[in-house]
């Protein structure tokens, strides 16, 4: 970074975005850039649909004896809440938009080790939700996106099989992509680009991806062992035959917990970055961190029973499942100091993306630390299956993953789009998020610990207050949500050009143009620095 | 029941004890959540950036500050394994001379038998300070028996058994829910248990002397075993039932008969041996055989009777959907109906 | 093969990078550094895809990316396996599964073995044809390698059949039929394990019930088995068509290679299936 190099102006110069126009050149891409946006728009959709599915629920929840559905459209809304939310888009979300873009981005490569991999992956993934779309309007399912057996298998109508079949392709689109990823940071890596000074945001997506391969495979088999019961009427898990229910959910959740690890590792890696970038200073204990990632990866895989301490499995086998649950979350706390620590006489700058990274750590940590209630047995008993758990996992998944989605989004926006968006709405649209979440979900502690369970479409009245307050703190949230849409839209034709490095960020990334050329780097680059090398930050040119 | 509380009651011995263990869960956490948030708050203020070029200086990492924060947490933790664990491990071993109540549930209902083979629907009445212990099973779906006021929960699982135990120390009436997704009326399976004093539970066991109209008393006793659950939504209406001409199944045989009293007793005793037309196939109602005296089922018999004869605003039968609104209260009943 | 042109004024040499040192390369880097001003391979042209810096970047990455998809499968069957080891496992289930396995056609399973084992073997030849360059041979050991796998298939399919016609297809009563009685039906009462007339109508059910247990694992293994071997099938399809038009040279036949681990590994897979299923009694 010494002198400024001329570069042609933005609407002349070729990119990946304008570089072909026609649909072909988009779907049947191989450039991990576009297939990238692609998959931003598809969860998108997915999300809309799944919040379009919350609202129904919450607007119902209004009113304790239910006046706008009957019991079984309540139970489908919150069952394709759950499915759309999770499947379709809190297990793609970071990983195949910013992962997919930013990855050969960060290690200096020209695209993923397999780009047809890559879009079958994209394909796989549209199919999947075109299934599992195709099932919700034929008239849709009520199992819940946990789908116990043996109501899943013998006793629930509707279109379970092809929900199911829908989530069993999403899994292999899930499990290529983190194929895709493994390879690439072992074997692509740019020259002078060692594992120790890799931004944190690829050990992250390092992690998740190997939960993406050894998890994944398992919730595909527990799902279709229960096609196969419910289509071929072989099953393992009818109790009337011998069957053990209690085996689908040891299988279910061996993935679903460690898949809560792939929607929270690369948020933490997003937060990660942001953080570094504007406190302009390296990570707090960079190593400890990027160890942690892998912490959390590794012992995810052994905490699964902490969801079924209630089902009769034995104390012994509790106590160790309780035990691993409190282990895993020493990393994450681990994270939460080092980010804190790393403000710490840092120059703060409260940019959109900053606002969404700090609203994570705290979100994050209260969210996580309600974690430790459902981890701790003698409390779980009462908690278990109540709003308590709602309100924990949405303060993780709503508080954590998805602020640290929409941070990423804002933060790399310049360089996807080459395009400034308007700073003082983002902020704006931040803080509502924040504001509106923390009124939906902290009452729902409240009435989780009051008792009241989860999936009820009618309740006691006396909870009806705090539920009322729950849907008015949801309607500021959807502000929050919907504000984006509409700025970064405005941005992509009237914002600031955005140069290649706005925020001054270190990273390969940041090096090349806004938006990049189809491969990348003009010149491969190699690297001689550690990572977030702000103490050797040149001076800003006017 | 019924009011608006920020903490639920606490009801059971094991209740404090829960309730102490989550004190110090939410003390731990409002102190880290406070002390991150307040941090973040502090440094994004004072460290905010001056100038474009501003550029802090090299903090080093302290290997004993990172440890410190290892080590701390990790003991807070464990101590909330331990005091969890004991807990449970507590609920786990019912005392051995607990009086044994089974507890059966199924699509969507719990059916409610004790010791001496009385039976109740949806309904659980137990004497305080006296360790009961639940014994349960499914015939259908995994369900989930809950006292949130006891703190207890247990998954009810087709076939196997599983417990749970407690012991009621405050007299009054608390819900009961079933805690795990079983289907359409999964936010309908909900009950509630009565604690009551000794001498009350003895009364209550020995059958309870009613100066009610049969009418009355049937009415009471429709509510009281949810018939009024079904009987308003899909299952068959019995407004003008008495006398009517009615088509059903026997034996793979349609005919038609006549709604007499003897009808509507069998149709409770044994409602499997004529079916409605049309319900064919879906036909659900448990047999009350053992469950009811004749003379509760004359007081069934005689409520049914009454029914669309008179603008009865009030009768459930008439409802759309099943919110089941408040009979009128009288001292007999008060505390002992479902609301 | 690489279009974009190095234009000296467009950009000062090493702005792509971090710093401007462009001196020797760090400890533990990429073994395969690109050139800094010059990106395109030497000499093998059409053999490289545009994002790969080199043949041996490509060929490293295919096989990474192939054992770790293996994985997933390990994990994939590791699932089915614990499910049928926890039923296994269990007293009331162990004599059940022995007895169930007893009806299941030994001599088709010995067969298959025999194939899948040569099966492999002709896969390795194949690979070692393709290192000694005989183009002709690399050809024919991938189409006996086929005709080896098809053969499995197609005993598979006598197999199912002859399953079939034994009425040893235990599924739910009323998928096809509707009363108790034809689920009896559907696993006849073979041998003095399922017929001692000694013993309850109840005992003797549920023994059935957990020899159809077995026969529910049985077809989900040995389907999903199959279904990997057609894939595989299809695979030396592609594999044999590029083979006869000359691909393959002892420097470049990863394809083959990558293919080849696959196959070894469902063979593998069969290795465990066929004790765990068929040598059970």
């Amino acid at each position: 970074m010494t002198t400024v190099p001329y570069i042609p102006s933005y609407e002349t110069r070729e990119t990946y975005l304008n570089s072909r126009y026609s649909v072909a050149s988009w779907l049947l891409t191989k450039d991990h850039k576009r297939i990238a946006i692609l998959y931003m728009l598809s969860i998108s959709f997915f999300f809309l649909l799944g919040g379009a599915a919350a609202t129904i629920m919450r607007i119902e929840l209004m009113n304790p004896h239910g006046y706008l559905m009957s019991d079984d459209v309540y139970n489908k809304m919150f069952t394709t809440h759950g499915v759309m939310m999770v499947f379709f888009f809190l297990i793609p979300s970071i990983p195949a938009t910013l992962g997919n873009f930013l990855i050969p981005l960060m290690i200096g490569a020209k695209d993923l080790a397999f780009p047809k991999v890559n879009l079958l992956s994209w394909y796989l993934y549209i199919i999947g939700g075109l299934m599992a779309f195709t099932a919700l309007v034929a008239g849709g399912i009520d199992t819940g996106w946990t789908f116990y057996t043996p109501y899943s298998t013998t006793y629930a109508n509707g279109w379970v099989t092809l929900t199911l079949t829908g989530i069993f392709l999403n899994g292999f689109s899930s499990i290529l992509t983190g194929l895709n990823f493994l390879v690439t940071i072992h074997k692509m890596r740019a020259p002078g680009l060692t594992w120790f000074r890799m931004p944190l945001f690829l050990w992250s997506m390092y992690a998740t991806s190997v939960i993406f391969i050894l998890g994944t495979p398992v919730v595909a088999i527990a799902l279709l062992l229960v096609i196969f019961e419910r289509v071929f009427g072989i099953g393992i898990f009818n109790p009337q035959l011998g069957g053990d229910p209690i085996l689908f959910q040891h299988m279910f959740w061996f993935y679903s917990h460690p898949a809560v690890y792939i929607m929270i590792l690369p948020s933490m890696g997003v937060v990660s970055e942001i953080i570094a970038c504007f406190s302009r200073k390296k990570i707090f204990g960079y190593e400890m961190v990027a160890f942690s990632s892998l912490a959390i990866a590794v012992i995810g895989f052994l905490v699964w029973g902490h969801h079924m301490f209630l089902t009769g499995q034995s104390v012994y086998s509790g106590m160790v499942f309780s035990v691993l649950s409190f282990l895993v979350g020493i990393p994450s706390a681990i994270k939460v100091f080092n980010w804190t620590a790393t403000m710490y006489k840092g120059s703060i700058d409260l940019k959109t993306p900053m606002l969404y990274a700090l609203g994570f750590i705290g979100l994050f940590t209260l969210g996580g630390l309600t974690g430790l209630f459902l981890s701790t047995m003698g409390m779980d008993i009462h908690l278990h299956d109540t709003y308590f758990i709602i309100a924990h996992f949405h303060y993780i998944m709503v508080g954590g993953a998805l602020m640290g989605y929409l941070g990423g989004i804002h933060f790399w926006w310049p360089k996807i789009t080459g395009k400034l968006y308007n700073e003082w709405w983002g902020r704006f649209a931040a803080f509502t998020l924040f504001l509106g979440f923390n009124v939906t979900f902290f009452p729902q502690f409240v009435l989780g610990y009051l008792g009241m369970p989860r999936r009820y479409h009618t309740y006691p009245e006396e909870f009806q207050l705090l539920n009322v307050l729950s849907t008015a703190g949801a309607s500021i949230m959807a502000v929050g949500y919907i504000l984006p849409l509409f700025y970064l839209t405005w941005s992509l034709k009237y914002g600031k050009s955005a140069g290649r490095n706005p925020y001054r960020a270190t990273g390969l990334e940041w090096q090349t143009e806004s938006p990049p050329i189809t491969e990348n780097f003009e010149v491969a680059p190699i690297v001689t620095h550690e990572a977030y090398d702000y103490a050797e930050m040149e001076p800003a040119h006017v | 029941m019924g009011k608006f509380q920020l903490f639920p009651d606490q009801a059971s011995a094991m209740a404090p004890q829960v309730d102490l263990l989550f004190f110090y869960l939410c003390a731990v956490t409002f102190f880290f959540t406070l002390l991150i948030g307040v941090l973040v708050v502090a440094f994004a203020i004072i460290y905010r950036r001056k100038h474009e070029d501003e550029r802090p200086a090299e903090t080093h990492t302290s290997k004993l500050l990172e440890i410190t924060w290892i080590v701390i947490p990790f003991i807070l933790t464990m101590v909330m394994f331990a005091w969890g664990a004991v807990i449970f491990v507590n609920y786990s071993t019912p005392p051995k001379n607990a009086m044994e109540i089974n507890v059966i549930g199924k699509q969507w209902m719990w059916k409610v038998q004790h010791p001496d083979s009385q039976r109740e629907i949806n309904e659980l009445h137990v004497p305080i300070n006296e360790d009961i212990r639940l014994t349960m099973t499914s015939e259908d779906v995994i369900h989930d028996f809950s006292i949130p006021a006891f703190r207890v929960k247990m998954d009810v699982v087709p076939g196997r058994y599983t417990t749970e135990w407690f012991r009621p120390t405050k007299v009054g009436q608390y819900h009961i829910f079933c805690d795990q997704y079983c289907g359409t009326e999964h936010s309908r399976m909900v009950g509630k248990v009565t604690v009551m004093t000794q001498g009350d539970y003895q009364a209550w066991l020995s059958g309870q002397v009613r100066g009610l109209t049969p009418v009355a008393a049937g009415r009471e006793l429709f509510q009281q075993y949810n018939c009024v659950k079904c009987h308003s939504q899909y299952a068959p209406t019995m407004a003008n039932l008495y006398m009517s001409k009615v088509d059903v199944w026997e034996d793979g045989k349609l005919k038609t008969v006549i709604a007499d009293e003897d009808y509507l007793r069998d149709s409770i005793v044994n409602p499997a041996h004529q079916i409605v037309d049309g319900y064919v196939g879906k036909q659900n109602m448990p047999a009350f055989k053992d469950q009811l005296s004749e003379e509760q089922i004359m007081q069934l018999v005689a409520y049914i009777k009454s029914l669309g004869q008179n603008e009865d605003k009030e009768d459930p039968v008439r409802m759309r959907n099943s919110y089941v609104p408040k009979p009128p209260a009288t001292p007999e009943m008060n505390g002992l109906l479902t609301k | 093969m690489s279009e974009e042109l190095y234009d000296s004024n467009i950009l000062t040499s090493g702005t792509g990078a971090v710093g401007d040192d462009t001196g020797p390369l760090a400890r533990g880097t990429n073994p395969h550094p690109i050139a800094v001003e010059h990106d395109h391979t030497h000499g093998h042209h059409g053999l490289v895809a545009h994002h790969f810096s080199d043949l041996a970047q490509q060929r490293e990455s295919g096989t990474l990316g192939m054992w770790i998809f293996l994985a997933t499968e390990v994990m994939f069957i590791g699932a089915i396996f614990v499910a049928y080891f926890t039923y296994r496992v269990r007293h009331e289930f162990f004599a059940a599964f022995r007895h169930g396995s007893e009806n299941l056609l030994m001599v088709i399973g010995f067969v298959n073995t025999l194939l899948l084992l040569t099966s492999s073997l002709t896969v390795v030849l194949a690979i070692r044809a393709a290192q000694l360059g005989n183009k002709k041979w690399v050809f024919r050991h991938l189409i006996l390698t086929m005709i080896l796998g098809a053969g499995f298939f197609g005993f598979k399919v006598v197999e199912y059949r002859a399953d079939y016609n034994e009425h040893l297809w235990p599924a739910w009563p009323n998928w096809t039929k509707d009363t108790p009685e034809d689920a009896k039906y559907f696993l006849p009462e073979k041998g003095p394990y399922f017929t001692d007339k000694s013993l309850s109508v109840e005992e003797l059910n549920s023994r059935l019930d957990h020899a159809r247990l077995f026969y529910r694992f049985y077809y989900s293994l040995t389907g999903l088995h199959a279904f990997h071997m057609l894939v595989g099938l299809g695979i030396f399809a592609f594999l044999a068509v590029q083979a006869h038009r000359g691909k393959y040279t002892p420097e470049s036949h990863q394809q083959v290679e990558i293919c080849g681990l696959y196959w070894h590994f469902v063979d593998i897979v069969w290795i465990f299936l066929f004790p765990l299923l068929y040598l059970v009694r």
